[in-house]
């Protein structure tokens, strides 16, 4: 969902309604590989304000211990 | 006037009644600053992306605010002292916060309830 083919536009310049929160884990999670590594914005397609934007929101989820600065911590 | 957020993550085991306590506390404090509480509330019960304080849950409480003079430093070195606040973070807004309708004190925001039932199974387990 969150990647698509060559051609793909900015999900978030797509649907101006969709607001960029870091309370919003499902949606940040996308944004995250399994190492908990932030994908760049030319693998997502996501341009680069709101690129900027996500970076934020993901740095805040991991310091309020949304999201994992490492991946799946409590996996085992 | 600037509208503020702080999240900040209480002790998973307490009950409503302390969470009520812990919340006043929290909106006292900022009361004391000047501010203007919009919204304050309990967010939910999580499970935490890492170990805090050894703790795998935690609770996390909501609570926005207008401000004239900021004043986020002498909140997070207060949060800091606080035994039963495990983590904070406090955030500028961009637009003014929606006032939230009361409904029961607690927000299933999407995840919310699968959390918990995953809490289970886990204590179970």
């Amino acid at each position: 969902m969150a990647f698509m083919g060559r051609g793909r536009v900015c999900k978030f310049c797509e649907d101006r309604s969709l607001n960029i929160d870091y309370k919003n884990v499902k949606l940040i999670r996308k944004y995250v590989n399994d190492q908990g590594k932030i994908i760049p914005g030319r693998v997502t397609g996501t341009c680069s304000s709101h690129q900027r934007k996500l970076t934020g929101a993901i740095k805040r989820a991991r310091n309020i211990a949304l999201l994992s600065y490492t991946g799946n911590e409590f996996s085992g | 006037m600037r509208y503020y957020e702080t999240l900040y993550i209480v002790h998973p085991d307490y009950e409503d009644a302390r969470l009520d306590e812990m919340k006043n506390t929290v909106n006292e404090r900022v009361k004391e600053h000047g501010a203007e509480i919009v919204n304050s509330y309990v967010w939910g019960k999580r499970r935490l992306a890492y170990a805090v304080d050894k703790l795998r849950y935690g609770t996390y409480m909501i609570l926005q605010y207008s401000v004239r003079e900021p004043f986020v430093d002498e909140l997070n070195s207060w949060m800091e002292l606080q035994k039963q606040i495990l983590a904070y973070l406090t955030t500028k807004l961009d637009d003014a916060p929606v006032i939230r309708e009361e409904s029961n004190g607690r927000e299933s925001s999407g995840e919310g309830p699968e959390q918990l039932e995953k809490m289970k199974e886990v204590k179970e387990v």
